[in-house]
């Protein structure tokens, strides 16, 4: 790949030589000095088109002479303005809001849209924002961004009401998730039924599945980038939000006018109180998450954001068997924590500097104790330092774009450590495994140019390095796409990716677990690679906001990590010697329809994917599929405002079962010395059954307050699963209550759920 | 580690469970759905054996069934007479001899004849007129015995009543593999003895103590053995192999969380068949607490 990536630059560096007309740049903003994000212009009669970008700037080259520039958005006048341009000049545009402007429910629909999706090379890539989340249907009333993430094409779910996700055939540990650059290793609470991530605080995620910029690496199948609000508060408001299982509270402060505010925000869980409430069962469980930044722009050119999350999962259970009130008492503490700095700096050369760091920390206790007889404890916990430093220079040699960096990751990981006490400890002796620090290492460069007309190239690479304890790894990580428009809503895009993971969760089960074990690339355990290779068919109509996508990918992974069979990790401590590495491909095709603005919004997506793995000491060497190959995999995401103030939303999803090994047979042998008979289970081959598909609907409501009013509320109920049917998480043996005879069953988790939720700002 | 370890993870997901079926009921359950087209691959001979106190071999032959067929509730005392293979001819060659074995009863095989020295080849053969036909061979197991054995009651705080036992060996050079029993000796008569099973097992490898005397105490927990009881401590040197295939045994008798597990392909030296052939000498000795 690198002599290609050399040639392609030395045999297209030609175009940038060729002579420069004059340069207009621009910022657009609202009359309150809110930037607007793309705004649609053209410059006459040069015929330029061009959109602002997501800081509500451009820049267009165009011969010297008299322009017009016309400049629109949605809900605002037009702006028509003429200016004799005879060299490089920058341009303020301030838009006037329509008399009588659109419901604000319309108006402020897509801050992010596909269009930049569109007009960029990338592919595999798309963005949800705080509305794309709170306008769905919602698992008891939350709403939730993993949950919507995977209703786009690619991701595929893991077990009904896990956090797991499954992205182009990858594994659940191959996605990583950034919140403002710090990496999240748990993203879920309630035990992976919702997310960690407050709705009420996010500004976009961006998920990105294939055509990674290089900036991005350490994971082989997705990105999510999710960014919270990093706006400047024009005044204090406090909002809250009183769901089903949990609350929400926020709080905005500015500190200096347009120079610095701050904002807060938490949200508790009463999951406990409702069960007890409604089902009269004990459910001695809390989550909590506390949320916070402070935002500083000292100056136009200069932003600072530091920002603050922790969040914790309690479950206290006692299983008093006897009913004397003592029995196994398990407890589990799991919490994350992460600390960003960001600091952007940007010149009148538009040279962008972009410095972040990041503290993250994630760790867990779990103990059991039964009586006062004997305990064990498990206890995991990892913590990263981390820094990232980026150049970025949006118009080097005709409008090409330049962006460049170094980052830094140290991982320090303590993957278990048991501890037993009392009579148990002839039976599980206490250890831990060996603490590991691995330093992570990366530079990039990326560079984005059009060498012909119709065609724009992103090509870059990322250097990674891992330093474990006596062993380098060093992996170059190449990264192509390119775009060829077809017409000028038509494009044809091609993207190649090289990824590296240097960090693999094992768990002890066949699904995710609040009690797996992140565990680095060692001596001995090599780090996982993918090459994925994707193509993109796109169409984006302009008028009417829809976007449309058709992309097939093929994507082949190694060194992927499991265990040897029968391997009981839970009451181990030291499991690497029991740790296997094979490999995976997995191929698909993906399809989206996404219409953004209007009074209907939403999208259709589909994915017919297959994902295979293979390890020497699994299924006897050969092929199989992977647990969570699940062939069709579809969503309808409709939102419909009725009138002014409600919006209905719908959502359907349909995906294929996932696999499964069931028990299908057994026998009895002896125990050893003669002691008796056991009876063994027999397994189908690995992953050789399907599960039934599932298809689920959801509805919801929400009534708005009036367009204006100060105290502004939203009122969101729905129903969850309508018509009730099972998504199954497995195949059990259930006894017939009635003949006594045994037969296979699929028990889903959740069935018909109605949802209310009330919001307020003020 | 077999009845604490999965004692204890059954807590942990029992309170899983416990918190998602109460979450569940706060919603409607969904109607678990139905499955009908997964079938039991089909059923095979399945071997154990065992070197009796008299220095006889037995070999117990029963059938492979579906899931569908057992629980695990089910007793195995029950199940035998249904999955005995009464119908074979059974024999076991050393050195181009050919010992055949008699039908005791419910599967049972045995041959009192059959010369164990130590590190022979033995090749078993079984031809049932059913099922078929299977074969396999083992390596006769140096034996080991007890140096000195002794057990005491342990009684914890809370009136549990286990078995302490302190013994005694001179371990042989060479790596070795020793499986320990702790069980009650009530049976009356050999096929009695194999169809009760409640017995403590506990696993040892001489990795720190080759070629050396050794001695540990231990207590069989989580099986109530009560003062003036006779006890039935058993010692036997096995085959790596076999040792591997106890270990994964013991391990992974988590039926609670059969739906979240990884699958496990237990191994087999049965060629065509299911089960362990092994042939390993066992020191029994009985102690009244």
């Amino acid at each position: 790949m690198k002599p290609f990536l050399l040639w392609a630059f030395i045999s297209v560096s030609p175009f940038f030589l060729k002579g420069q007309d004059v340069k207009i740049t621009g910022v657009v903003r609202d009359a309150g000095g809110e930037l607007v994000y793309l705004a649609n212009a053209i410059i006459l009669p040069d015929s330029v088109l061009f959109t602002s970008d997501m800081k509500g700037s451009f820049t267009a080259r165009v011969k010297t002479g008299p322009k017009t520039v016309v400049i629109s958005y949605t809900g605002f006048e037009t702006l028509t303005i003429i200016r004799k341009i005879s060299q490089d000049t920058t341009l303020t545009f301030v838009l006037t809001p329509k008399v009588g402007r659109l419901q604000e429910v319309l108006i402020e629909d897509r801050k992010f849209s596909n269009e930049d999706i569109f007009e960029s090379a990338v592919s595999g890539t798309q963005t949800l924002s705080k509305n794309d989340l709170s306008r769905l249907p919602s698992f008891m009333g939350e709403a939730d961004l993993l949950q919507t993430v995977r209703l786009l094409p690619g991701s595929a779910a893991g077990m009904e009401g896990t956090a797991d996700m499954f992205v182009r055939g990858g594994a659940a540990d191959q996605n990583l998730v950034l919140l403002d650059n710090a990496p999240i290793y748990n993203p879920g609470h309630l035990l992976g039924f919702l997310s960690v991530f407050n709705p009420d605080i996010l500004d976009k995620a961006d998920v990105i599945h294939g055509g990674f910029p290089a900036e991005f690496g350490g994971r082989l199948s997705s990105v999510l980038n999710i960014s919270t609000l990093s706006g400047i508060a024009e005044r204090t408001s406090l909002s809250a939000n009183i769901g089903l299982i949990a609350s929400r509270i926020k709080f905005e402060q500015p500190i200096v006018k347009d120079k610095a505010s701050l904002w807060i925000a938490g949200r508790k869980s009463y999951v406990d109180k409702l069960v007890q409430k409604v089902a009269g069962k004990e459910v001695p469980y809390s989550f909590y998450d506390l949320n916070g930044k402070l935002i500083v722009h000292p100056s136009k050119s200069h932003q600072i954001e530091m920002s603050h999350y922790s969040g914790g999962d309690n479950l206290d259970f006692l299983r008093d068997v006897d009913g004397d009130g003592r029995g196994m008492h398990t407890t589990h503490d799991a919490n994350n924590s992460s600390q960003t700095f960001k600091w952007s700096h940007k010149n009148s050369s538009h040279w962008k500097n972009d410095l972040s760091m990041f503290h993250t920390v994630f760790g867990y206790n779990t103990r059991n104790a039964y009586k006062e007889d004997y305990q064990v404890s498990a206890r995991s916990h990892i913590e990263d330092f981390g820094a990232k430093f980026s150049i970025e220079k949006d118009s080097v040699w005709n409008n090409a774009t330049l962006s460049t960096g170094l980052e830094w990751i140290r991982h320090q990981i303590s993957p278990k450590v048991l501890n037993s006490e009392g009579s148990i400890t002839d039976l599980v002796e206490s250890g831990a495994s060996e603490g590991k620090i691995v330093q992570e290492y990366a530079a990039f460069v990326q560079h984005e140019w059009a060498p012909v007309s119709r065609l724009t190239v992103n090509a870059g690479i990322r250097g990674s390095m891992a330093v474990t304890h006596s062993r380098k790894y060093i992996y170059p990580e190449p990264r192509v796409s390119i775009r060829y428009a077809l017409k000028h809503d038509q494009a044809l895009k091609f993207n190649y990716s090289r990824m590296v993971q240097y960090l693999h969760r094992i768990s002890n089960s066949a699904v995710s677990t609040p009690i797996d074990v992140w565990f680095p690339a060692t001596d001995s355990i090599r780090p996982q690679t993918s090459h994925q290779f994707a193509m993109a068919l796109q169409r984006f109509i302009p008028s009417r906001k829809i976007f449309l996508s058709v992309e097939g990918y093929y994507k082949s992974m190694d060194d992927l990590v499991a265990y040897e069979e029968g391997t009981n990790l839970l009451f181990k401590s030291d499991f690497e010697s029991r740790l296997i590495q094979g490999r995976g491909k997995a191929y698909g095709s993906e399809f989206l329809v996404r219409k953004e603005t209007g009074k209907l919004t939403g999208w259709v997506s589909y994915s017919v994917s297959w994902s295979w793995r293979k390890y020497d000491d699994l299924n006897a060497g050969g092929w199989f599929r992977a647990r969570y190959d699940r062939r069709h995999n579809g969503a309808i995401v409709v939102q419909y405002a009725l009138g002014k103030r409600w919006m209905a939303s719908v959502l359907w999803e349909y995906i294929s079962g996932a696999r499964f090994t069931p028990v299908v047979g057994q026998h009895l042998a002896l125990a050893p010395n003669g002691a008796g008979l056991d009876l063994i289970p027999e397994f189908s081959a690995m992953n050789n059954v399907k599960l039934s598909d599932s298809h689920r609907l959801d509805v919801g409501l929400k009534l708005n307050s009036k367009a204006g009013a100060r105290f502004k509320w939203n009122l969101s109920m729905g129903v969850y699963n309508v018509y009730n049917r099972a998504t199954p998480f497995g195949l059990v043996i259930k006894q017939d209550k009635q003949d006594n005879t045994l037969k296979y069953s699929q028990p889903g988790l959740f069935g018909l759920l109605p949802f209310i939720s009330y919001g307020c700002k003020i | 580690m077999k009845v604490c370890g999965s004692g204890m993870l059954k807590s942990f997901y029992a309170s899983v469970i416990v918190m998602t079926t109460a979450l569940g009921l706060s919603s409607c359950m969904p109607d678990p759905l139905d499955v009908d087209d997964l079938n039991f691959p089909g059923t095979r001979i399945v071997v154990s054996s065992l070197i009796l106190p008299d220095n006889s071999v037995a070999i117990l032959l029963t059938k492979s069934i579906g899931a569908l067929e057992a629980s695990d509730d089910s007793d195995p005392r029950d199940l035998i007479p249904e999955i005995a293979i009464n119908d074979a001819d059974v024999t076991i060659t050393v050195n181009d001899s050919i010992y055949n074995l008699r039908l005791l009863q419910d599967g049972v095989y045995q041959s009192p004849g059959i010369p164990l020295v130590p590190g022979r080849e033995c090749h078993l053969k079984v031809v049932s007129r059913s099922l078929g036909t299977v074969t396999a061979s083992t390596v006769v197991q140096a034996p080991i015995y007890f140096d000195t054995v002794n057990v005491e009651p342990y009684i914890n705080e809370f009136n549990d009543y286990w078995a302490q036992v302190t013994y005694t060996i001179k371990d042989p050079p060479s790596p070795n593999y020793y499986l320990l029993n702790v069980q009650k000796a009530i049976r009356k008569n050999m096929v009695e003895r194999i169809l009760k099973p409640d017995a403590y097992t506990r696993q040892v490898e001489d990795k720190t103590f080759d070629a050396q005397e050794f001695s540990e105490m231990f207590r069989a927990m989580h099986k109530t053995f009560y003062p003036g009881d006779s006890i039935e401590v058993s010692l036997s040197n096995v085959s790596l192999d076999y040792f591997n295939y106890v270990t994964l045994r013991l391990e992974n008798q988590l039926e609670l969380v059969e739906v979240f597990s990884e699958p496990i392909y237990y191994p087999t030296n049965i060629r065509g068949g299911k089960g362990f052939f092994t042939l390993h000498l066992t020191d029994v000795r009985v102690v009244v607490l």
